[in-house]
């Protein structure tokens, strides 16, 4: 599974953290960074979830 | 009497066959209803169409004293990205450990008195309240006042009309509210320091700092909405665990358990029963033809109880495969800004009590009533209890 995020449209509601720290990180000035874009499958119900909980929509899974 | 939904009981025959017959209706108060969980879900995505006020019509706010829920997209997303500065989830890492103790503090001053005591004023207003005025700069002394601003500002007309008896806007609606946040804002401009209200007026929006006025607006947004609806949350998980104690000895048992109890209290007693739009334009939706200026409510305590969402929605369930999938926070770009804040502290508050409580139960012959404000949920404003405290030898959890 690849991740990638619209960083444009992202607003640092950290949601997508708060489900799956491990592949969603915000700095101390609130940027976002994706920590990996390829998790591994052990993650992906979390990613999975945190994709579902973005406000904006901004992060896209796609199959490898 | 005209059948009017917004007062109507969620579990009633009525609004069942409203999700299920007539998910988007014109009430007989004149304006519109979103009863289903598919109709809300999507009416929360739509944030061009559907603009958030509780404003009656004709009230009009300058661009400048709009809280956050208001402000139409795109500045709206601007500037939630300095609110989430202030409650996100990565914010929030200092935030709990200092609610734990809290929670301790709270429970341990409660375990000196005998008898029945009231865990609303002990330990379910405070918390919320506490937290918030924390984050946003108060120092402890202050956080009584603001526990009783932040109820005569959702008792008061100023989210309606935007002005009271006293005056017109928030200056004059609550002056004494007003002129204290306005000092925060003045001592954080004057003497920086490593807080909220800090960052929030180092951010700029458009290459310009917010103005006094605009932080003034959100910092009392933030306080208002972070306080008493997260109040009503842990009312709502409090009578719940007093009225039941098979759920409170499973909860006791096994702490995992705790995060699915707050989404069940969330999805059964939001805290905001009803959330307020405003139509931004002539529009069909669904099939319905909605006039600009429209008012329109999204029912979020029917969409969490709709039959064909939820199996048995009006049953307290801890094992529900998708536990988040209700709407208490709303949803889409202008999702409860607080819900991880709103999430952790009601989370803390639990375990810290099944730490220290072996059982609690309501006395019998006492009357509870919820909040008098009508589209507030959530449980009663008072929760009389008898405490058996846990041994501090005991093993728990």
């Amino acid at each position: 599974m690849r991740v990638d995020v619209d960083f444009d449209s992202c607003e640092s509601n950290a949601l997508c953290a708060a489900v799956a720290p491990d592949v969603f990180e915000l700095d101390d000035a609130d940027q976002l960074h994706l920590v990996q874009d390829s998790p591994p499958e052990r993650t992906w119900p979390e990613v999975e979830e945190a994709a579902r909980a973005c406000p904006k929509r901004a992060i896209t899974l796609t199959a490898d | 009497m005209d059948f009017d939904p917004l007062v109507a009981k969620a579990t009633s025959p009525e609004m069942a066959e409203l999700r299920s017959r007539c998910p988007v209706s014109h009430t007989s108060a004149g304006r519109w209803f979103l009863a289903s969980y598919d109709a809300v879900l999507a009416a929360t995505q739509d944030v061009e169409l559907f603009h958030g006020t509780m404003r009656e019509k004709g009230v009009v706010v300058p661009a400048e004293e709009r809280l956050l829920s208001e402000i139409p997209e795109p500045r709206h997303g601007q500037v939630r990205r300095i609110i989430n500065s202030a409650i996100a989830a990565h914010r929030l890492r200092t935030i709990e450990p200092m609610c734990r103790r809290l929670c301790e503090e709270l429970l341990d001053d409660l375990r000196a008195r005998d008898g029945v005591v009231d865990l609303y004023p002990a330990y379910i207003s405070p918390v919320p309240n506490n937290v918030i005025a924390h984050l946003l700069g108060a120092p402890p002394q202050d956080y009584p006042l603001w526990a009783k601003w932040s109820d005569e500002v959702l008792e008061g007309t100023y989210p309606t009309l935007n002005r009271t008896d006293r005056g017109e806007g928030f200056a004059g609606a609550h002056p004494e509210f007003c002129a204290y946040i306005d000092a925060i804002v003045a001592d954080r401009r004057a003497n920086p320091r490593d807080d909220f209200p800090t960052r929030m007026l180092d951010r700029e929006l458009d290459g310009r700092p917010l103005t006094d006025l605009e932080a003034r607006t959100q910092l009392l947004f933030l306080f208002v909405a972070g306080n008493a609806t997260t109040r009503h949350l842990f009312s709502s998980i409090m009578h719940r665990l007093a009225a039941d104690p098979e759920l409170f000895a499973t909860l006791r048992a096994d702490r995992s358990l705790v995060p699915a109890m707050v989404e069940e209290c969330l999805r059964l007693d939001p805290p905001v029963r009803v959330l307020f739009r405003e139509a931004s334009a002539d529009a069909e939706w669904r099939g319905h033809e909605i006039a600009h200026g429209d008012k329109v409510d999204f029912g979020l305590e029917s969409a969490n109880r709709d039959e064909g969402r939820f199996e048995c929605p009006h049953d307290l369930r801890l094992d529900r495969p998708e536990p988040k999938a209700h709407l208490a926070f709303g949803g889409g770009p202008h999702v409860c800004p607080g819900a991880t804040l709103a999430r952790m502290e009601a989370r803390v508050a639990v375990e810290t009590l099944l730490d220290k409580v072996v059982s609690m139960h309501i006395p019998a012959g006492e009357e509870l009533e919820g909040s008098t404000v009508w589209w507030i949920g959530g449980g009663p404003e008072h929760l009389p209890v008898v405490i058996e405290w846990a041994t501090a030898a005991e093993p728990v959890g």
